[in-house]
């Protein structure tokens, strides 16, 4: 057994350089991109929060998970209400904002699985939209296959990873 | 008036392993036949150099070591070289001179006895490991006509996940053989789509910093990037024209992911395809006239082929439900790819002219296979006893070797272009 190398980090400053047309981004907390003078970090709110089981599914303004079935982008029909209530409480709220979140199961080239993470992410922005909420108020981000929440190999596992989760950002 | 840029600078800092130490451990795990028996003689008494040409020669598959050892180097035993099986022999030396090293290599054919090359060098410590995967080059390339990779890096994402802690991905480059890993970013969020420049100079990549995807170029030797492309929606799988002038990628803007090309010196950007699919993974055909891609556009993921100069679009593999992350071998014959048929994924090859497919691996979770600039090996991502871990499988499948890492989960290994100096 070889001893593992260690490789002392030293990670420093990580910035951006200027984007050819620089402009300002507002920090939405928890969304910062490269802090000065602090190595990438992650304000990762959505860990742990949104229990399929749990009484805040149909309470807003409250993170959400929502899943799809092998193959398919169409949100399921009992989780419209939950989409609801969050869309209900996005509209009363124009400073209020969400991160929808697609992912997908680990089978497959992960690039594609960006692309059909993409569409589950669409599929509930789409409710969302057609209970009134803005664009402006909704971000989507596809993760993919890139960070499962269940790490088994099997048919259980795949179901828990094909998922977009609802995350507020501002709220 | 005057806007304020908030220019945040960077100094990533890379991670310098010490000059021995490997990240991967290569093994080769099977071989052919039709291996050239070689024998590779001692460089001396701190001879770093012979040892590194033998592991080259034998992880390609296409040598066998002969034992043996020459009593007097500047006169070759060929006799004692044939009953030992050799076709080939290698002498050489490594001399101290004044803080450096001289070192000289010769090689044989011990059935004509012709030296078929001869050099020497003189070298700091710091670079007798290039030095020995230069040699190895020059002797692949005599002795089988292709060119040898030893000299190139591979690109790679390192995860680690710790129970109850949040997962980090560093992006690192390492040589061909698995040693002298340096990382180019640490982060809390996820990093993928390693893509190097064709001067091997930069490498754009995706990260998902802040919770957005971005494309980003770094430059490897001063550590700075800049961020290529941060629209709305998906950024995702950069690939380089191969003269180096444009970036392909996958954006969002029209509501669905599209292949589209960035020009990097004038920004400009044209859509590449259209309509409600599917398409990702661009990848450019050597002469830059073509690209090949993944779409869903005829129901399950497929490789296409669109023409550059009239978007004509034709689609390219038939065998197996699912074909994606398709890219050329550099003689533009045949392209490698992620294939499933029946159960599980493999990587497998297809001549462009018959449109034969090789199944080249036989297990059932591989991914991301990167193709070597000489065209003779895959690289790729693999499952081995529950760990990510990656492996090369040569063009025609005969060769293999694993390359687990010692520390994490290895996943979309690419590999670097040929130096040409």
């Amino acid at each position: 057994m070889r001893v593992s190398s260690i490789l002392k980090i030293m990670v420093i400053c990580l910035g951006l350089g200027g984007l050819a047309a620089c402009h300002t981004t507002k920090n939405a907390p928890g969304a910062g991109v490269g802090q000065e003078g602090a190595q990438t970090a992650s304000m990762d709110d959505e860990s742990g929060f949104a229990d399929e089981n749990s009484p805040n599914r149909l309470k807003a303004p409250y993170n959400q998970i929502y899943h799809f079935d092998f193959d398919k982008y169409e949100v399921r029909q009992d989780d419209i209400a939950s989409i609801n209530a969050q869309a209900g409480y996005l509209t009363s709220h124009s400073g209020a904002k969400v991160r929808l979140e697609g992912n997908a199961d680990e089978r497959g080239s992960r690039e594609y699985n960006i692309a059909l993470g993409w569409k589950r992410a669409k599929a509930v922005a789409e409710v969302l939209k057609q209970q009134g909420v803005t664009s402006s108020q909704i971000a989507m981000v596809s993760y993919g296959k890139e960070k499962p929440i269940a790490l088994g190999h099997d048919e259980d596992a795949y179901a828990k990873n094909r998922r977009t989760a609802l995350v507020y950002e501002q709220k | 008036m005057f806007k304020i840029c908030k220019i945040l600078f960077i100094c990533t800092i890379f991670l310098v392993g010490a000059s021995a130490h490997a990240a991967l451990e290569l093994e080769l795990t099977q071989g052919v036949d039709t291996a050239i028996p070689i024998a590779i003689n001692s460089f001396g008494s701190q001879d770093s150099i012979s040892p590194v040409i033998t592991a080259d020669l034998k992880n390609s598959g296409r040598f066998k070591l002969v034992a043996g050892s020459a009593t007097n180097p500047s006169n070759i035993d060929f006799d004692y070289w044939r009953g030992q099986g050799a076709d080939n022999v290698v002498t050489g030396q490594i001399v101290a001179s004044g803080g450096q090293y001289k070192v000289s290599f010769k090689l044989f054919d011990v059935y004509n006895h012709n030296q078929l090359l001869a050099d020497q060098y003189t070298v700091k410590s710091g670079q007798l490991r290039q030095l020995a995967h230069h040699i190895s080059d020059l002797i692949y390339q005599q002795l089988t006509g292709d060119r040898g990779v030893f000299s190139t890096k591979i690109a790679y994402i390192l995860v680690n996940r710790a129970p109850g802690q949040r997962p980090k991905y560093r992006f690192q480059v390492a040589d061909a053989d698995g040693y002298n890993p340096k990382t180019l970013l640490t982060s809390t969020f996820p990093l993928m789509s390693p893509a190097w420049s064709p001067d091997g100079k930069k490498i754009a990549y995706v990260s998902f910093e802040g919770h957005r995807a971005a494309i980003y170029i770094q430059d490897l030797a001063s550590g700075q990037r800049r961020i290529l492309s941060k629209f709305p929606g998906i950024n995702g799988a950069p690939a380089w024209s191969p003269d180096g002038s444009k970036m392909a990628l996958v954006l969002t803007q029209t509501g669905y992911p599209k292949i589209y090309i960035l020009d990097l010196s004038s920004n400009s950007l044209q859509r590449v395809t259209s309509d409600y699919s599917l398409d990702t993974e661009p990848s450019w055909s050597p002469d830059g006239r073509s690209l090949i891609f993944t779409s869903n556009r005829g129901g399950t993921p497929q490789i296409y082929r669109v023409n550059l100069d009239d978007r004509s679009i034709k689609r390219v593999t038939y065998d197996g439900s699912y074909n994606a992350r398709a890219s050329f071998t550099a003689d533009g014959k045949n392209i490698v790819m992620l294939h499933q048929d029946g159960e599980g994924f493999n990587i497998a090859a297809q001549d462009l002219t018959s449109g034969r497919v090789t199944v080249l691996t036989n297990s059932s979770s591989n991914e991301s296979p990167s193709v070597a600039p000489n065209g003779k090996m895959v690289i790729y991502a693999t499952d081995a006893n529950n760990h990510g871990v990656l492996a090369e499988v040569s063009i025609d499948g005969r060769v293999k070797l694993l390359l687990p890492a010692l520390d994490g989960e290895v996943q979309e290994p690419a590999w670097g272009p040929l130096k040409n100096n």
